[in-house]
């Protein structure tokens, strides 16, 4: 699946993306900035683009609320299944609040990006 | 006085020993090629002189007891060395002049120590050089009988004659009696050599072996050297008494001539008749540094060494097996010395799912001596399968299409007849998928199958083309705790991963462990190129593969399934490397990621909440799941999670940061 991409870091340098997210951290409290978008490693891609990427999200959910919202978002229809992932090989437990998640896999500049890729089913 | 010439021995090979040195090159001295012990042995009196003075190498030739096992009173033994070269090169480059010697050697301080006293068969010791060529089942071979050159060539004051001069046929009978008793009280070593003493005033035949026998001297007794001899040429005596004459005559140097008496029995017939007395003169040992010796064996009157193409005589089957066996056991010469190729061969496999992937998966477990293979599908071979699904052929289409379990079986054992191959047509029920009551009893009793196909295998492989499909042979394999691999392909990337089990230490997800809805009919409603495995053709062949390997690198971590998922730098590895979780690969970069996730007590498929209510209720509970699938997310909690979820994106805000909009929970 190669490098993880994202498109805001690529549009954003490093000292805004770090500003930013100090910000959010200290105006919210509690939540913590998240980037969802999705996976472009595939040519293939049965999964429609989110139309907004970037979450101010309660620590305390967890990442079964977080793809449970970005399905809805999507429309995602129920026989389409998908997963979320972090870094090159983290698929972060589906049980566990966002605060974990956060800050175990979060950017040096302070966001956490995580990717969602539809999910193979064929034989 | 004329020379007396010898005829020389012949090698005989069984295809037994060829079968035994494979086998002990392949597992047992690998690349190591020093000497071995082996043990040949040869007998006497064969009626027709084709099959005069034959030596011969058996099954047991390696093992001493063995061969002292097998041996009839009839059998003769003779030790000697084997050389098996690892190259054709160097089976060429053998010193053979440098080999003959050094094994004359051998014999000659026998005959000077008086070693051979204690076992005369030291005389007939040989040496054989050779090369097996394994891939073809050819074994270029040359044997040496070490003959050591007097200092003066043997000769004799007369010329041999048959025993029936100089014996009556009353004397004949009672030595034929002695020897027999003889054999029977001896050690198997003193058979082939010892000491006739006739006292010619009681007019009676004793035998002495050599290691009892004193000098007599009586002059009254006449006494004769006595061996077995391989030979029935009447014109000839055989081999052994080269180096026999020359240790009789450093033994017992005060005769001038020394009379031999050449045992020829026919076995089983109770006939000496054909044995020969024949007198050579006294002969001398050259100096231990003049020692010459001869006796690499010629064949068709050429010094070259002999082939032997066991290819074409090995059954079909058994060369097959030989040789699959061949190329994995070559693994463990070098590249991979720890692998474990019975706990392959006795790993049993249930591919559930016969397409791309279970074709291309049951090649590979072949490939890695994985011959026991059980087929599940419910269709029948059709015309655009065999292009991609490698086990199957055109014809297998015609008719309305084959049965495609049974087909993919059928082919597994034409490609390898010993394969295990078995085949079950049969409907997985799935979620979301209902049915109505009449088709109960036949959705119970594929379900039952498959929980017997489940139980009675080791891994389960889910290969099938959607993932509704996956869902109860998920559960089951979980309830009866089994090894999963899972294998599913998108356009152009593919997943391949293991399921956790559940007692393992930190257990890994499942393939239903990383969303939040169940499984439901993904079949409906879709068009026809969102139905089928719609892929780049690459991508089964390869998720094939990496299926295999994953589950032949688990095989070998000493923690089998337990083993804890291995990721880039992770030191956690077994016998043959990492053994991820889940291995993500896409072939628009042609790159794997390799991934790791923990299970999910929420998840619809191998979650306690799941498993605990199926043993409760077994097929009430599934049929309830087949007909309504939502019952997942409820007996799991997904259903709250999605309200609470609904709720939330209710009440989210949009809030900009500086020109930045996030959704804001």
């Amino acid at each position: 699946m190669g490098i993880p991409n994202s498109k805001y870091k690529e549009q954003t340098s490093f000292s805004d993306r770090i500003q930013e997210s100090n910000r959010i951290k200290s105006k919210h409290p509690g939540r913590v900035p998240v980037v969802v978008e999705r996976y472009q490693g595939w040519s293939g891609e049965q999964l429609p683009e989110l139309k907004r990427s970037k979450f101010i999200i309660k620590e305390c959910f967890t990442m079964g609320h977080l793809m449970s919202m970005v399905r809805e978002q999507m429309e995602l229809r129920s026989d389409q299944q998908m997963f979320l992932f972090c870094g090159r090989s983290e698929i972060p437990p589906t049980a566990v609040p966002l605060s974990h998640i956060y800050s175990r896999y979060k950017d040096e500049d302070g966001f956490l990006y995580i990717q969602y890729a539809g999910e193979s089913a064929f034989g | 006085m004329s020379l007396v010439q010898f005829e020389s021995f012949t090698s005989s090979v069984d295809p037994d020993y060829w079968y035994e040195l494979e086998n002990k090159k392949l597992t047992e001295f690998k690349l190591d090629n020093t000497e071995r012990d082996i043990y040949a042995t040869y007998n006497t009196g064969g009626e027709h002189e084709q099959v005069s003075s034959r030596i011969r190498l058996s099954r047991g030739a390696f093992n001493k007891q063995d061969t002292f096992n097998t041996m009839s009173v009839y059998d003769f033994s003779s030790p000697g060395t084997l050389l098996n070269s690892n190259t054709m090169e160097d089976f060429k480059n053998l010193d053979k002049k440098a080999i003959i010697k050094e094994v004359a050697k051998k014999i000659y301080d026998s005959i000077v120590s008086g070693d051979w006293i204690n076992d005369p068969t030291l005389l007939t010791r040989f040496y054989l050089i050779s090369y097996a060529e394994l891939k073809q089942h050819v074994f270029y071979h040359w044997f040496a009988f070490p003959a050591i050159t007097p200092t003066q060539a043997l000769t004799s004051p007369t010329s041999s004659h048959l025993i029936g001069k100089t014996f009556n046929e009353e004397q004949v009978e009672q030595l034929r009696v002695a020897y027999d008793m003889y054999r029977t009280d001896n050690h198997i070593r003193d058979r082939s050599f010892f000491v006739v003493v006739h006292n010619q005033t009681s007019n009676t035949l004793t035998i002495n072996s050599f290691s009892s026998y004193k000098e007599e001297q009586s002059s009254d007794s006449k006494v004769y050297f006595a061996f077995a001899d391989p030979s029935s040429l009447e014109s000839h005596p055989g081999w052994p008494l080269r180096n026999f004459s020359l240790a009789v005559s450093h033994r017992f140097p005060t005769h001038s001539v020394y009379t031999f008496l050449c045992i020829r029995e026919i076995p089983n017939k109770r006939d000496l008749s054909r044995s020969l007395f024949i007198d050579i003169n006294q002969a001398t040992l050259s100096d231990p540094s003049k020692m010459v010796a001869v006796g690499w064996e010629k064949t068709l009157n050429k010094s070259r060494p002999k082939i032997a193409d066991m290819g074409q005589m090995m059954d079909p089957i058994k060369l097959a097996e030989s040789s699959v066996r061949l190329n994995l056991e070559l693994m463990k010469w070098r590249m991979f010395p720890s692998l474990d190729l019975n706990k392959l061969s006795n790993t049993k496999c249930l591919l559930v799912g016969a397409g791309t992937l279970g074709c291309h998966v049951a090649r590979n477990l072949m490939a890695w001596g994985c011959f026991n293979i059980t087929f599940i599908d419910r269709t029948k071979v059709s015309f655009s399968n065999p292009v991609r699904q490698p086990l199957y052929e055109y014809v297998d289409c015609l008719n309305g299409g084959a049965n495609k379990a049974q087909c993919a079986a059928d082919h597994v054992k034409k490609i390898y007849p010993n394969a295990n191959a078995n085949a079950y047509s049969l409907d997985i029920p799935m979620p979301g998928h209902p049915y109505d009551d009449s088709h109960k009893e036949a959705v119970q009793s594929h379900y039952e199958q498959m929980n017997e196909l489940i139980k009675s295998h080791d891994v389960i492989y889910l290969l099938t083309d959607t993932r509704e499909s996956r869902w109860l042979p998920t559960l089951l394999a979980t309830a009866n705790d089994k090894i999963v691999i899972n294998a599913a392909l998108g356009f152009d990337s593919y997943l391949v991963m293991r399921h956790g089990q559940p007692n393992h230490t930190n257990r890994l997800g499942c393939y239903f462990c990383f969303d939040v809805v169940a499984p439901v009919d993904s079949t409906k409603d879709r068009t026809l190129d969102q139905q089928c495995t719609v892929t780049r053709p690459g991508v089964s062949a390869v998720a094939g593969s990496l299926a295999v390997e994953l589950l032949v690198a688990m095989l070998h971590h000493k923690l089998e399934s337990n083993a804890p998922a291995s990721i880039v730098g992770s030191q956690d590895q077994g016998e043959l490397g990492f053994i991820p979780h889940q291995i993500r690969g896409s072939m628009s970069n042609f790159q794997n990621a390799l991934m790791t996730g923990s299970a999910y007590n929420q998840c619809t498929a191998c979650s306690d909440a799941i498993v605990k209510e199926y043993k409760k209720n077994g097929f009430d509970f599934l049929h309830k799941v087949f007909n309504r699938s939502k019952l997942l997310e409820e007996l799991t909690g997904l259903d709250q999670l999605q309200q609470k979820t609904q709720g939330m994106l209710d009440e989210m805000e949009f809030i900009d940061e500086d020109d930045e909009e996030y959704q804001f929970m």
